[in-house]
């Protein structure tokens, strides 16, 4: 099977699985009012996260506006920031742009709400097959051992429940692992490997619109690009040292989204210095409207919305570190316990690493390293440790190589299997429910009987779901607990398939 | 568009005589003196170096036994351990060196340095690798917290240079049992430490106990009752013996020493432990309170003392430092590796120990209670750990290729980078200027009063209570009246105006309940005082002139 129709695969699979599990309906419902409707538990809208970047993209589409009128600002709270009389959504534009096309192509076709969620998907989408050309030309796994990976990221973490709605975390992964691909494909072109440095530089400067701590995240990237435009060689006499300039040349790509972001901030914050989350804007609740007016000038004098104290902070990360890696809440090995695999998977590579290596580990590092120290480690309401959907990522790759080791090879994939079949579950809980489920912190005081997948097996057997392809074509036919097991069935199947049909040894070519 | 340029092996010559210079003994003493001085005069120029409490109790301590209303060596008390204060005397008679905190800053800055050369030795010994051997070094000049107490008075660094002075012996003479010479300069230095710190205490015994174990007089384990006999090894058990007389005798002379001085200078062999000044007394309020989470919880003392270290160290070369100390612990070729371990791990057992048993006390916002009075105290015990993960480090830089020592250089570089930053906190620092142990952010108003009205005369006050700070004054200490010149303070205590003409008291100190609750006295007080300052906590009382 050549990689053209390994790449055609999965985006079948995954256009299949992303379909059979998004949320909303059909329609060409638009205003605040009518939107609303759709955001209690289980709705597209459930989340203030969701709602704040649709706002944003509604407020451009309808009001050709950046700056949110009350109604919009009502609809996106409290994830709105209010300063100086005006309403903010809280996020980078890059989530809110990105779904226009998909938006419009929607209006036109009568599925707006679906079509610009679908516009993640189709990130998710990319994640896979980037995961999948890695796996296969970086790491040289072979065809099935490089699908698994794809797959276990797509489909057996908690980033699908992010996959199908509009979240910046599958975007950030793409452009995370694209670029890792790029910088690889460009260290190993034969001459300069001018578009491939441009487009390192294109992703990286974009992956900023899209969330601010991605200029962080992609850092062990971007010294890899660095690294990689060196070549060392030694004579007996001298030392000599080749560069390759094509990635100063082609930094102008970055300063070009630079500048257009700062431009953003100048014209809609009016400072380039500021973004939406700056210190000096008031986040905006609902109930808070008439103060806010009244108070315009003291809310310039009393900033509440302080990021820079609740990020980037050592005392923060053993909460942190502990909430996403174990927590009962949040834990990725909780949710998602094959990507303890990954970790073994690092154990397996101890002895042959390299560079590539050292920058997955780099940027799982990384990765928890912002997240653990971030005053939210949660990620508030939420779905599993989405702040770690990098590193799932990453760890997928990880967990197919420890698989792939050519020693105790049943054992391995037994033990795969059933972790597999445990994480997809969970994962497909997520989905086919809801993404808001308070952290225990919150749960506790609040009397909430779950705090973890434990509401969303709830909500499963109580039919609570927006699943669109169930909603509107099955919901007379069976239950939501059917579905689910329909869907899971088949990605067993899927799986089993690929486990069947690995190759007896790994790494022949 | 590719640039090439080459680099002839003449400038690799050079670069190389260089780099060897560089990662030698003299390179790492030059770089030591650079930081050590630099850092000084930083917080000195700051006005930093005497901002931790305990600092200035150090120097007033040295400054007593020579300069004080009734100096001499029973000045030293009987809580703190004496060594570092008899090394600032010849400091301390300067009345600028003491004030400033300078006194303690070379004792602690000397110490600095030799331990930065002691642990580069440390390293090559068992290393056998120069660059490994500085890169160790240089994660411990290089640590932030560590060269902000190499520029203070505090006691850590006196602690630290005997600890590793000793453990260099110590490791030397494991290595090679014939150089007798090596075991008595461990124990000296043990000697020294034991001296130093009460840490210094656990180090000897641990010494100690790794020496039994080296001569163990048993090589296979006896399973039968018969097999005791069997296996003994009596000429193992002689040198046993021998080497165990010889090291504890100079090595546990300081302890011995120190109880006896408690007993004959206070009436109390273990009156560190548990007199009202003792570390064990203070923590009984916390545990009152209910904010003494690690007593008698093994877990909490752990982590407490782990996260201490690691905030310490920077959480990147920390990090470093547990794969790194798996990694040698599975080294086979190392060898006496476990005992080495046990040698190094002897701060974190003692730290957990003594946090576990309440004789000490550690906050860190990491993982104290949002809840609690104080989230940030005694952080500094974690820098004790800073030696064993300099040696990790170096340890690992020695095992890996050329590539993955660029990534660990890296990780350096971003760890300094992380303090830079703010990320990282230097959190012994931020407990000197911030946190409980902090003098700097608790100066009371009536400190700058007394400090521009103080003319003249004797001043008593409870030293204990820190209520004002002596070298912040004018006042000489030998103006001072407190609770160790007999007989002043007791004669005081009874009438107040026998020699004082200042009374400096805070609410609850013992001045006050001495004083101002007993109302005889305090009808005593006010018909020769004038009370000149008040405050809700702090009253000073000034001589009437005539009577």
């Amino acid at each position: 099977m050549k990689n053209k129709l390994v790449i055609i695969f999965l985006i079948i699979l995954g256009s299949i699985f992303y379909i059979l599990t998004i949320r909303g309906a059909l329609g060409t419902s638009k205003t605040p009012n009518e939107l609303t409707k759709l955001s209690s538990l289980g709705q597209p809208f459930e989340s203030s996260h969701e709602r704040a970047s649709y706002a944003l993209t509604s407020s451009f589409l309808l009001d050709h506006s950046l700056v949110l009128s009350k109604a919009w600002a009502d609809f996106g709270s409290p994830d709105v920031g209010y300063a100086n009389g005006k309403f903010y959504s809280f996020f980078p534009p890059g989530v809110s742009f990105s779904i226009i096309p998909l938006y419009l192509l929607g209006q036109r076709f009568g599925f707006i709400q679906l079509g610009a969620f679908f516009t993640i998907a189709l990130f998710a989408i990319g994640v896979l097959i980037f995961l999948y050309l890695i796996c296969r030309n970086i790491f040289k796994l072979s065809q099935m051992y490089s699908i698994l990976a794809a797959i276990v990221f797509g489909f057996s973490t908690t980033s699908w429940s992010y996959a199908i709605t509009v979240y910046q975390h599958l975007p950030t992964t793409f452009f995370l692992i694209s670029s890792f691909y790029l910088v690889w494909k460009y260290k190993n072109s034969e001459r300069s490997g001018w578009p491939w440095a441009v487009l390192v530089w294109f992703m990286y400067g974009i992956s900023i619109f899209f969330d601010y701590p991605n200029a962080l995240l992609l850092l062990p990237i971007m010294f890899y690009f660095l690294f990689s435009s060196f070549d060392f060689k030694k004579s007996a006499d001298k030392l000599s040292i080749k560069f390759r300039v094509t990635i100063l040349i082609t930094f102008i790509v970055f300063i070009a989204l630079a500048a257009l972001h700062l431009y953003y901030n100048q014209s809609l914050y009016g400072s380039w210095k500021k973004i939406g989350q700056s210190s000096n804007f008031q986040r905006y609740r609902i109930g808070d409207y008439e103060q806010l007016i009244q108070k315009r000038a003291d809310f310039q004098a009393a900033p509440t919305v302080t990021t820079s104290d609740q990020i980037f902070k050592e005392d923060l990360i053993i909460n942190g570190g502990f909430t996403l890696l174990f927590g009962p809440d949040k834990g990725i090995f909780l949710f998602s316990p094959i990507l303890l695999l990954g970790l073994f998977g690092i154990f397996e590579i101890r002895k042959k690493l390299n560079m590539e290596y050292g920058v997955l580990i780099a940027i799982l590092l990384v990765n928890l390293l912002i997240y653990a120290s971030f005053g939210d480690p949660w990620g508030g309401w939420a779905y599993g440790p989405r702040y770690l959907i990098p590193s799932m990522a990453v760890l997928s790759i990880l967990a197919v190589i420890w698989l792939a080791q050519n020693s105790r090879i049943i054992i391995r994939r037994v033990i795969f299997f059933l972790l597999f079949a445990y994480s997809a579950a969970i994962a497909l809980l997520g989905v086919i429910t809801t993404n808001v489920v308070p952290p225990k912190i919150e749960a506790i005081p609040l009397h909430l009987p779950y705090y973890n997948f434990l509401l969303n097996y709830h909500l499963l057997r109580n039919g609570v779901t927006s699943n669109f392809i169930y909603t509107t074509y099955l919901s007379n036919h069976f239950s939501l607990l059917t579905y689910f097991l329909i869907i899971y069935s088949l990605l067993l199947l899927v799986i089993l398939f690929i486990l069947i049909n690995l190759p007896r040894r790994e790494y022949d070519n | 568009m590719i640039i090439n340029f080459s680099l002839s092996s003449k400038f690799f010559e050079r670069l190389n005589k260089l780099f060897d210079w560089l990662v030698s003994t003299k390179g790492i003493l030059i770089i030591s003196i650079i930081a050590a001085i630099s850092a000084s005069l930083y917080f000195y120029i700051h006005g930093y170096t005497v901002a931790y409490g305990d600092a200035e109790s150090h120097l007033n301590i040295a400054k007593r036994v020579v300069q004080s209303l009734t100096p001499g060596l029973a000045q030293l008390g009987g809580i703190w351990l004496p060594l570092p204060h008899i090394l600032m005397l010849p400091f301390v008679t300067s009345n600028f060196l003491w004030r400033s905190g300078l006194a303690g800053s070379i004792v602690s800055g000397a110490a600095f340095i030799i331990s930065s050369v002691y642990l580069y030795k440390l390293v090559y010994l068992l290393t056998q690798n120069k660059i490994a051997a500085f890169i160790g070094a240089i994660v411990f000049i290089s640590n932030p917290n560590v060269l902000y107490l190499q520029s203070t008075p505090m006691t850590e660094l006196s602690l630290i240079v005997f600890f590793i002075l000793s453990s260099y012996y110590f490791v030397k003479y494991i290595q090679d049992d014939s150089k007798l010479i090596s075991l008595l300069l461990s124990a000296f230095f043990g000697f020294c430490a034991a001296l130093s710190r009460y840490d210094g205490w656990g180090l000897v015994v641990a010494e100690a106990g790794i020496l039994t174990l080296y001569y163990f007089p048993y090589r296979k384990v006896p399973l039968r009752l018969s097999q005791i006999k069997e296996y003994w090894d009596k000429k193992t058990y002689n040198k046993l013996e021998g080497v165990l007389i010889m090291f504890c005798t100079l090595a546990f002379f300081a302890i011995i020493a120190w109880l006896m001085w408690g007993y004959l200078i206070l009436g109390d062999p273990l009156y560190f432990t548990h007199s009202q000044f003792s570390a064990k007394s203070q923590q009984q309020s916390w545990l009152a309170r209910g904010e003494l989470p690690a007593y008698h919880h093994i877990f909490q003392s752990v982590l407490y003392y782990i996260v201490t270290a690691m905030s310490n160290a920077g959480i990147v070369i920390f990090g470093i430092a547990l794969v790194a100390f798996v990694i040698y612990l599975f080294d086979r070729n190392q060898k006496h590796r476990f005992l080495i371990a046990m040698l190094l791990l002897v701060p974190f057992v003692f730290n957990v120990a003594t946090l576990y048993m309440g004789q000490s006390v550690i906050f860190i916002p990491h993982v104290t209670p949002v809840g609690f009075d104080w989230r940030l105290f005694n952080v500094r015990y974690g820098v004790m750990m800073i030696p064993m993960v300099a040696f990790l480090v170096g340890f690992i830089f020695s095992k890996i290729k050329l590539t993955t020592r660029w990534l660990i250089v890296g990780l350096m570089i971003v760890q300094i980078g992380l303090f830079g930053v703010g990320y990282s906190k230097i959190i012994s620092f931020e407990d000197g200027v911030s946190g409980l142990s902090s003098a700097i952010s608790k100066s009371p108003d009536a400190q700058f009063w007394i400090a521009q009205h103080y003319d003249q005369g004797l001043v008593l006050e409870d030293d204990f209570a820190r209520t004002i700070s002596i070298v912040r004054t004018k006042i000489p200490m030998q103006n001072i009246i407190y609770i160790g010149n007999k007989p002043y303070w007791e004669e005081s205590l009874i009438a107040p105006e026998k020699y004082a003409t200042w009374i400096v008291m805070q609410r609850d100190d013992a001045l006050w309940r001495a004083i101002y609750d007993v109302p005889a006295i305090q009808g005593r007080l006010y018909s020769h005082f004038q009370k000149v300052y008040t405050s809700p906590e702090i009253l000073i009382f000034k001589r009437v002139a005539n009577k």
